[in-house]
């Protein structure tokens, strides 16, 4: 049971918004993740129009450096200050308001994580950091670009550290209860965002060494597994913070209830226990791994489709419901009593509809020897802005048309609304057709991360150039949609009308079933994931370390 | 309690005829990965 | 926990067909040898040129229509390039790097292979078809990675 200060909390939480300091830090995350869509997005512009053949990037800011920051920028900075910008706010406006030492923990990660960034910049515009942000070995940056990313782990560990604190502490003052949804959500990320980054910071610690010269060699394939332990997580927490909107906020915004909570919470900690090993997919076509740990990693990477094939049921289930409440019937009726000019809707439904060829496009391409068909082509690039540029980020901007007002104490006028459906539909035109032309031209043979070229007048490179057009394309779409996006980020930040925004949580069915209480056992939920962890890397890390062959020296080939 | 029982019955299999919808899209969903599947499958069986 | 009826039935179906996948690629992968490169042999990357069989990179005929290519990948090169066979043949690609990761690619081909300094990859393919095939690197090597590389000539 809550104590009567806790409730007390609670009310007045509810009653008069966010806690003005909770909501300046949230405010801080949410500007600098859009402040980093800008430049990425302008950065990617750059990348789209090269590729196209349309510009020549100079000597002194070319492709790869481009690349290496859009990269950092939009994959790291966007979306990890996004995610924690909102949970954050969800962290305070579920639990009573943040703790005071859990908001200083915040802000010091906070200045970790800038710390770190710009310890990384300065040696990629130097072009002294031109590993891009996989920064595979032996290929060896400045090493204040590895210390940068130490200083990053950090500011996110401090992070994670506030979400466990504040969450122990509602837990100790109401025994016996369900944390809320939305905290549960957070949890989830932050226990992967921890568990994650572990296997990197082992990374960067190898490298770090080697990259100043005490240590002569490195073991490329123990490198390159850690960080892809690290990256896939990476991907699934962005996934994750997502789901928590398809679940929890697009529901009330059209007026239903949300789906089962017990199996919510089922599809969060199987997406945490599942996750770190699904790294192995990025190595499908690696040497020095086995046929049979790649084929049980076929498994282990296809099997975290079922969470998400569990809320592609979710979803339509809960708008279906809620459409035929307002009277929408049969097979498609439905369709057309959903709030479509609301983009609080519209964009994380297009995100979610995105989220179908991205997920296929996912299955697809784990499944063993059919990687070789687009490993490391365009189609991967199409893949992951779909899953990335459509799914996480739309429904990261439909999140801020409420969150923002919501932190800022304004609210959103049907204009800004208007402007945000305007937005919706051209980003999801730019992705959508830059993403297709990239999975097609990837089928034909086009690379990834390579600047335009037509390898010496190749037939074959030169019948790739129409589709490539098609990223110059997308790519200013995208751009108009980044501009009116930040424009209505600072508007609803800033300038918009004074008053009160709801921070929408939809409820439980009225006849749902008691979410049983297993589901908040955390230290069984991590004991399995580690299990999980051991079972898909004990193997080939013992084969990498054992059979290591000598290693490389470090490199600096750009 | 056994009303209670057939009346929570009752009430599953109403539910159960509604979603039309819900398996509508699914199949979209399904055919979508079944798709992407064969198209893959069929530029590397092409490739062999 | 209670499930509807309607999303266990879709759930068996996501978990056949997911598992439809698996048997499929697993008979592939295990019966008729299709599966992914995965060579486990290991080399010094600082001792490549000394190292039989990369001492001699090239081509060689193994058989009738069978061919076995040496080859090193380095900044930004694939060495031997252009290389010649006739249609009909079978290669075999025994592969390493000098330096940092490569990626070797045939567009139009299966040909997708990592390639990293410290193993040797291999890779097999049957050309059918005659025609110029487009050999290149996908891996981000450095600032030359998008002039990394060379041509198959299947006549």
């Amino acid at each position: 049971m809550s104590t009567p200060l806790q409730a007390l909390k609670k009310k007045t939480n509810e009653a008069l918004g966010i806690r003005p300091e909770d909501a300046v830090l949230s405010k801080s995350y949410l500007l600098v993740a859009f402040a980093a869509l800008l430049i990425g997005g302008i950065l990617g512009l750059l990348q789209g129009l090269n590729r196209a053949g349309l510009l020549d990037l100079p000597h002194w800011f070319n492709y790869y450096q481009v690349l290496t920051a859009h990269g950092l920028l939009l994959v790291l900075v966007l979306t990890a200050f996004f995610t924690i910008g909102y949970f954050y706010a969800a962290l305070s406006h579920t639990l009573g308001g943040l703790l005071p030492k859990v908001r200083k923990l915040a802000w010091v990660g906070f200045g970790l994580k800038m710390a770190g960034f710009v310890l990384a910049v300065i040696p990629i515009l130097m072009n002294k950091a031109t590993v891009l942000y996989t920064f595979y070995p032996p290929m060896a940056a400045s090493p204040v670009f590895y210390f940068g990313l130490v200083f990053i782990v950090l500011g996110v560990w401090m992070c994670a550290f506030g979400c466990f604190i504040q969450v122990a502490n509602w837990r100790k003052q109401n025994k016996g209860k369900h944390v809320p949804i939305l905290a549960y959500f957070a949890t989830g990320v932050f226990v992967l965002l921890f568990f994650g980054s572990i296997p990197v910071t082992i990374e960067v610690f190898m490298i770090i060494p080697w990259s100043l010269g005490w240590v002569e060699t490195i073991n490329v394939m123990v490198a390159r597994t850690l960080f892809w332990a690290f990256g896939h997580t990476l991907v699934n927490i962005w996934y994750l913070t997502a789901v928590s909107a398809w679940y929890v906020v697009v529901p009330k915004v059209i007026g239903g209830r949300r789906f089962s909570d017990t199996l919510t919470r089922v599809v969060i900690f199987l997406l945490v226990i599942m996750n770190i090993p699904g790294g192995f997919h990025h190595q499908i076509i690696d040497p020095g791994i086995a046929e049979s740990v790649k084929f049980l990693h076929v498994f282990m990477s296809l099997a975290i489709g079922l969470p998400s094939l569990m809320t592609a049921y979710a979803m339509f289930s809960v708008f279906e419901k809620t459409a035929k409440k307002k009277g929408g019937k049969g097979v498609f009726g439905w369709f057309k009593k959903l709030p479509w000019g609301d983009v609080r809707f519209l964009a994380p439904m297009m995100a979610m509809i995105a989220f179908i060829p991205g997920g296929a496009g996912g299955i697809v391409q784990s499944t063993n020897q059919l990687n070789q068909v687009v490993h490391n082509t365009m189609w991967i690039v199409g893949h992951f802005h779909l899953t990335v540029g459509m799914s996480v980020v739309l429904t990261f901007f439909g999140i801020s048309y409420w969150l923002v007002p919501y932190l800022s104490k304004r609210v959103l006028t049907p204009k800004l609304n208007k402007l945000g459906v305007i937005q919706t539909i051209i980003w999801s035109a730019g992705m959508g057709l830059m993403a297709i032309a990239m999975h097609w031209v990837g089928l034909l043979g086009s690379p990834r991360r390579t600047s335009y070229t037509t390898y010496f007048d190749n037939a074959t490179a030169l019948g790739w150039d129409p589709y490539l057009l098609f990223l110059a394309v997308g790519g200013t779409l995208l751009m108009i949609g980044v501009i009116l996006q930040v424009y209505a980020v600072v508007h609803l930040m800033f300038f918009a009308p004074k008053g009160e925004t709801e921070f929408p949580i939809a409820e439980e069915e009225e006849d749902a079933a008691k979410t049983p209480y297993w589901t908040e056992r955390w230290g069984r939920i991590i004991f399995v994931m580690l299990l999980v962890i051991a079972m898909g890397y004990v193997i080939p890390m013992v084969e990498f370390i054992v059979n290591a062959p000598p290693g490389s020296p470090p490199f600096k080939t750009w | 309690m056994e009303q209670r029982k057939v009346r929570l019955e009752e009430k599953n299999v109403e539910k159960r005829k509604a979603p039309v919808g819900t398996w509508f899209s699914l199949s979209i969903v399904a055919a979508i990965i079944l798709g992407t599947y064969l198209l893959m499958f069929w530029f590397y069986m092409d490739r062999v | 926990m209670k499930m509807h009826l309607d999303e266990k039935i879709w759930l068996i179906i996501s978990f056949g067909m997911i598992i439809g996948f698996m048997l499929f690629t697993g008979y592939q992968t295990f019966v008729l040898g299709m599966g992914p490169p995965s060579h486990m042999e290991t080399i010094d990357p600082q001792k490549v040129d000394e190292t039989a069989p990369f001492d001699n990179p090239g081509v060689y005929q193994i058989g009738e229509k069978e061919y076995e290519v040496v080859m090193i990948l380095e900044v930004f090169r694939f060495q031997p390039g252009e290389i010649e066979i006739p249609v009909g043949s079978t290669v075999h690609f025994t592969m390493t790097s000098k330096d940092v990761v490569h990626g070797f690619q045939v567009a139009d081909t299966n040909l997708n292979a990592m390639v990293m300094p410290g193993h040797i990859q291999k890779i097999s393919q049957t050309f059918h078809e005659p025609g110029e095939y487009l050999v290149l690197c996908n891996e981000y090597c450095g600032t030359g990675h998008q002039f990394m590389a060379t041509t198959i000539t299947v006549k």
